[in-house]
């Protein structure tokens, strides 16, 4: 039996989305039972004392495999104390579980293949367009392998009864359309962008009959690769502002509903008829929100942005209506005539979207079952050892280093560098 | 005075916004300013929400038309003895929390509004799934045990299966000229240990409080004494805006109210005339001044006498 050293934050994440990652990752893990698993715990505030008691640990466990689960804390500290206590004659593999914050740390990558260049490591990210990313900063014959995050089915899944009784909680009669948002109200994911252009849509059109549901609280990282910093309440205001200057009837059809309970979101994804995501977020690396809504069977508008775009289903195309993107000259930008189509056509019905179908397909595709077979196989797959990270790595990181801005040129606009690496999130024409 | 608030809204502009982060001078801050982490902490709406004390240059004070003054008692204190000719003179509106009224001389009172901070569905603390006792461990924010006591007492009432945590960080005392050990820190532990009995209680520490994102179900009790460190408080609006309920806050609406602006999507902000029937104490405070030998008024004990009481 193949022993494996499961590291994470045994503390939640304060990232709600990457609480239920992790938790899933580990549940589909966990579902191989030809593993042996043993928890471990790299908490984010540990000492540098606690830091060594964790490598001792580990290293008299003596794993086949490390396995990264979680995002944060980074595990270069850990490595540096547990790398010399390993045995040289057999040394364990190590798995990474990539997420969307790779890009924000290129000097604690760099510092980590130092200290890991002789292991045998490898990368799973959670959508090919992440793959296409990370791949620009590997070497071969390393390349990332692909894993999407897994959605729990006994959290997410199709159930028609739901529907009715959110309807009636929101007030809405069978002709009443449903879009909701669900996530962090943050500026990379365009909030402004849609409440702008759904007012706009209502005010063009007069249909009296869509509504807009926002789940989420807002968040302030504004967006630092273009030279945008906000302070805390900055871009609540930007975006309420926006509201407040709609007219009554405007604002009766936008509805602002904070954060809930994870529990919650099931009943909300049944009572609507599409998510909408409209994020170009530099991390938007998977999108776990759009993976449970459609575990329940829930069509989707996105952004054809980073590992949103994996959420197409062949077998239903009409479930994803996608929005272009493309990386202009100051930023990410798509375009506003494309989201009020989409809108045209989920207001004309044009695509009728089998929900039950729909949640079946999605979960073949994301539950916790079909990861744990994903993983598996990434397991068993052939090893590599870490190689030197590319050019392209090297150049990010002694951009990111050195300049706050690094992904602008000095007249304010979008550099080589940012095209280079983040050109792996838009669809290559 | 609405006109420059309505202008204030519409422009939007403040000191606070990330794009004016460079008008901040990170070596001109006041050597109490860490003592009040992260009561003090930045939050941005139109109004140009900031300390005082953080202002360097007078001209700053005109960066907007309007300043909300977060400063509690002890700082406008000494805000209001060096600058009352800079304010009558000037154009800037100032909105002060009502408590800060008292301290402001009669012939500066048209350049004051007032503001107060509301929840309107604010939860009852029977309701709380989760109580957040807060209170910076200082002689200064608390005053003492015995008021500790008052505001802690009612928790002994409540389901026994409502939990407590507790966030009280050790500082020093702000506006103390000279540092000085205390134990209060212990003592209070010891006197909300026997308040609440075996009662779960979780203590935490800043980045628990910062990081968690959601304060839905939870009921904020501040163990403040009284505005004398900051009068709008940090801590109440991440807890407020993150769907907590904060017990400092009112339910509604201040009848004479103005203007309002939402702070979140769980509280707002009102602003409301200058209140006409208040006795200055301006110049008991200025005779105070006057005859201190303290060297600033942030540290004289006899005007934080005369200003809490």
């Amino acid at each position: 039996m193949q022993k494996l050293a499961c590291v994470f934050s045994f503390q939640e994440s304060s990232w709600v989305s990457c609480q239920k990652i992790v938790f899933n990752l580990h549940e589909s893990w966990s579902k191989n039972k030809e593993l042996e698993i043993q928890n471990f715990n790299l908490s984010s505030n540990i000492s540098a004392g606690k830091n060594q008691l964790l490598a001792s640990s580990i290293a008299e466990y003596a794993p086949d495999t490390i396995l990264i689960l979680d995002h944060k804390p980074h595990p270069i500290a850990l490595f540096e104390a547990l790398v010399p206590l390993l045995s040289t004659e057999k040394r364990p593999k190590i798995i990474f579980h990539v997420f969307g914050d790779f890009t924000l740390h290129y000097k604690l990558w760099s510092a980590l293949r130092s200290v890991l260049k002789d292991f045998e490591v490898k990368f799973i990210v959670a959508s090919k367009r992440q793959k296409n990313l990370i791949d620009r900063f590997l070497t071969l014959p390393m390349t990332s392998e692909v894993c999407p995050f897994p959605v729990n089915p006994s959290e997410f899944s199709y159930a028609e009864n739901l529907r009715e009784a959110q309807r009636a909680e929101w007030g809405l009669q069978d002709k009443d359309i449903a879009l909701v948002f669900t996530g962090r109200l943050s500026r990379q994911k365009r909030i402004h962008t849609l409440l702008t252009l759904f007012s706009e849509y209502l005010s063009e059109t007069k249909i009296e009959n869509l509504h807009l549901y926002l789940y989420g609280n807002p968040d302030n990282i504004g967006d630092p690769f273009f030279a945008i910093w906000e302070t805390e309440g900055e871009y609540f205001r930007k975006i309420y502002k926006i509201y407040e200057n709609l007219s009554p009837e405007i604002q009766s059809k936008i509805h602002f509903m904070g954060g809930v309970p994870n529990k919650e979101l099931k009943s909300i994804y049944h009572g609507a008829d599409y998510l909408t995501n409209l994020s170009v977020h530099n991390d938007e690396d998977f999108g776990m929100s759009v993976a449970e809504a459609q575990a329940c069977g829930l069509p989707a508008i996105l952004t054809d942005w980073g590992g949103l775009s994996g959420f197409a289903r062949k077998e239903i195309p009409e479930a994803t209506l996608f929005i272009p993107v493309k990386i202009g000259l100051k930023s990410k930008f798509f375009s506003t005539n494309d989201v009020k189509k989409a809108l045209n056509d989920i207001v004309a019905k044009k695509h009728n979207v089998d929900r039950k179908k729909l949640s079946t397909i999605a979960l073949n595709a994301l539950g916790t079952s079909a990861a744990a077979k994903i993983l598996l196989d990434i397991l068993n797959k052939p090893w590599n050892k870490f190689s030197p990270f590319s050019d392209l790595f090297e150049r990010a990181q002694n951009k990111t280093d050195f300049d706050p801005v690094p992904y602008m040129t000095a007249s304010r606009k979008v550099n080589k560098l940012f095209r280079e690496i983040y050109s792996s999130y838009v669809r290559e024409n | 005075m609405l006109e420059k608030i309505r202008s204030q809204y519409n422009s939007g502009v403040a000191l606070v916004q990330g794009k004016n982060y460079h008008l901040a001078r990170r070596d001109a801050v006041p050597p109490f300013y860490h003592d009040l982490y992260p009561v003090g902490q930045d939050y941005y709406f139109e109004l140009n929400p900031y300390f005082t004390f953080n202002v360097y240059r007078n001209d700053l004070f005109n960066f907007g038309e309007t300043f909300f003054v977060r400063d509690g008692k002890a700082t406008f204190a000494s805000f209001i003895l060096k600058n009352h000719a800079f304010i009558k003179k000037n154009k800037t509106h100032f909105l002060i929390h009502p408590s800060l009224a008292p301290m402001v001389p009669p012939n500066c009172q048209q350049h004051f509004s007032c503001w107060n901070i509301i929840q309107p569905k604010k939860m009852k603390i029977t309701e709380a799934k989760r109580i957040l006792l807060f209170g910076m461990a200082t002689e200064q924010y608390l005053l003492n045990l015995e008021s500790v006591e008052d505001k802690t007492r009612h928790i002994q009432n409540l389901n026994s299966e409502v939990e407590v945590d507790i966030y009280l960080p050790p500082r020093k005392e702000a506006f103390d000229a000279e540092s000085r050990e205390t134990v209060l820190f212990a003592r209070v532990i010891e006197r909300i240990k026997d308040l609440l009995g075996k009662r779960k209680l979780n203590f935490l520490t800043s980045k628990d409080l910062l990081d968690k994102t959601m304060y839905k179900n939870n009921y904020l009790i501040d163990l403040a004494y009284d505005n004398f460190s900051v009068s709008d408080n940090y801590v109440h609006y991440l807890i407020a805006s993150r769907g907590g309920t904060v017990e400092a806050y009112h339910d509604s609406a201040p009848k004479d109210s103005v203007f309002k602006l939402a702070l979140s999507l769980h509280h707002e902000v009102h602003i409301t005339p200058f209140p006409t029937n208040t006795k200055s104490i301006f110049m008991d405070l200025l005779f105070a001044m006057k005859t201190s030998v303290a060297k600033s008024p942030i540290y004289d004990a006899s005007i934080h006498s005369l200003i809490r009481n």
